[in-house]
Order: C-alpha cells, then structure tokens, then sequence
C-alpha cells in the first residue's frame, strides 16, 4: 500500500552490496530504518568518493 | 507508541508461545535476536464483531517491514484479486484487536467496511508519517490543526 516491490527490491539490494547484510535481516527492517540505512549507506559512499 | 529493544520506550510482553521462552518456539537453545518493533495502538469507528457476537475496537499495529509488503504479493488470493493485498497485509501488522487471542487475513476479511477503510488509513499514516496525527484545516475558517488519528479515547468523541 505504501512501497513499490521493486523500490523495495532495488532498497534491499543496495544495503546488502554495501553492508552486506543478508536478505532476510533488510526484509525485516521497518521501511522507516530501511530508509535511513539507505542514507547513511549513500553517505558513506559518498565520502569515500571524495576521499 | 511502543518499541521493543534498545531505542524505544515500552516492551511488549512476548505473545504465548512464540518467541524466546517458548520451547517449541525457533531458535530453541541458541540465543536468539529480538527484532526492533514499533507499535502504535488504535481504536476501530465500529469494531470487530466475533462469533460470540463480542465487539472489538482497541488494538494495536506495528511499523511494516518489506516482507509485509512482499509476502502479500505471492499469495494466489491477492494474484487472483489484487484488492485482496490490503487484508493479508493488515492481517500481518495488527498485533492485537480487543481480546482476540490472535489477528489474522480471516480476522481483516471479515471487518466493516468503514473499519477495514480506517486501518488502511492508519496504515499508510504510520508507516509514511511515523507518527498518528495527520494535519488538517478547517473548512470554514482554513486554520491549519492536528488530529489524533488513533481514535478516541476516553471523555473525547
């Protein structure tokens, strides 16, 4: 009702290539936290870009 | 509002049976990992009516996770009726409604409509908002307010 399965899937994805966590923990993640790990994950990214 | 585990306020007392303490439960003789919960509890316009004839209204919902989303999508009622999707996903989040021993799609099916409406509502208010207030204006004067959307509560209406 609120989330896209494939906005979901692509999320998911993106939280295991950088932290490598598995599937079934990011599957059980509140959308809120998922989200915010989302952007700390982009931000770290981000960071070592500029470094 | 309630939340198990570090970061939140109130733990919800463990549902019988499942869980750790329950010795057929998963996870029996390894220490197993609680998972963050938040709760939020609401107050259904009409409530659920169970076989005894028995009215239910107070009950609570937790925060969604992506399986919530994804496990509805491959169930053959919802691929055969996607209108079906919202009560296999309510099903899952409401916790607890009145004293129902426990909440599942055949509780959801069987709602008022006007119920079943408010928890989709409530749903989506939570899981995008984070909290149960929803702002609103008046239509005759326009001035901007909040409203509770967890339903009333005692002396209000």
């Amino acid at each position: 009702m609120t989330y896209a399965a494939d906005r979901i899937e692509e999320e998911a994805a993106y939280l295991a290539y950088h932290f490598h966590w598995s599937l079934d923990d990011v599957l059980d993640l509140e959308h809120g936290d998922r989200r915010r790990y989302v952007g700390r994950a982009a931000a770290l990214v981000e960071r070592s870009a500029q470094a | 509002m309630r939340r198990e585990g570090p970061g939140g306020a109130v733990a919800s007392p463990p549902a019988a049976g499942s869980g750790p303490g329950s010795v057929l439960g998963p996870g029996f003789g390894e220490e197993r990992r609680e998972p963050l919960r938040t709760e939020f509890e609401f107050e259904l316009p009409r409530g659920y009516v169970d076989e005894s004839g028995t009215v239910h209204r107070r009950g609570a919902m937790r925060l969604a996770t992506a399986r919530d989303e994804l496990v509805p999508l491959r169930d053959v009622r919802v691929r055969e009726n996607p209108a079906y999707l919202s009560v296999v996903l309510l099903g899952r989040v409401v916790t607890r409604l009145g004293t129902l021993p426990s909440v599942h799609d055949g509780t959801v099916e069987n709602m008022f409509a006007s119920d079943l409406a408010f928890l989709q509502d409530f749903y989506r208010q939570i899981n995008a908002e984070g909290h149960t207030r929803a702002a609103v204006a008046c239509p005759h004067c326009s001035e901007s307010f909040e409203v509770e959307l967890a339903g009333s509560r005692l002396g209000e209406s």
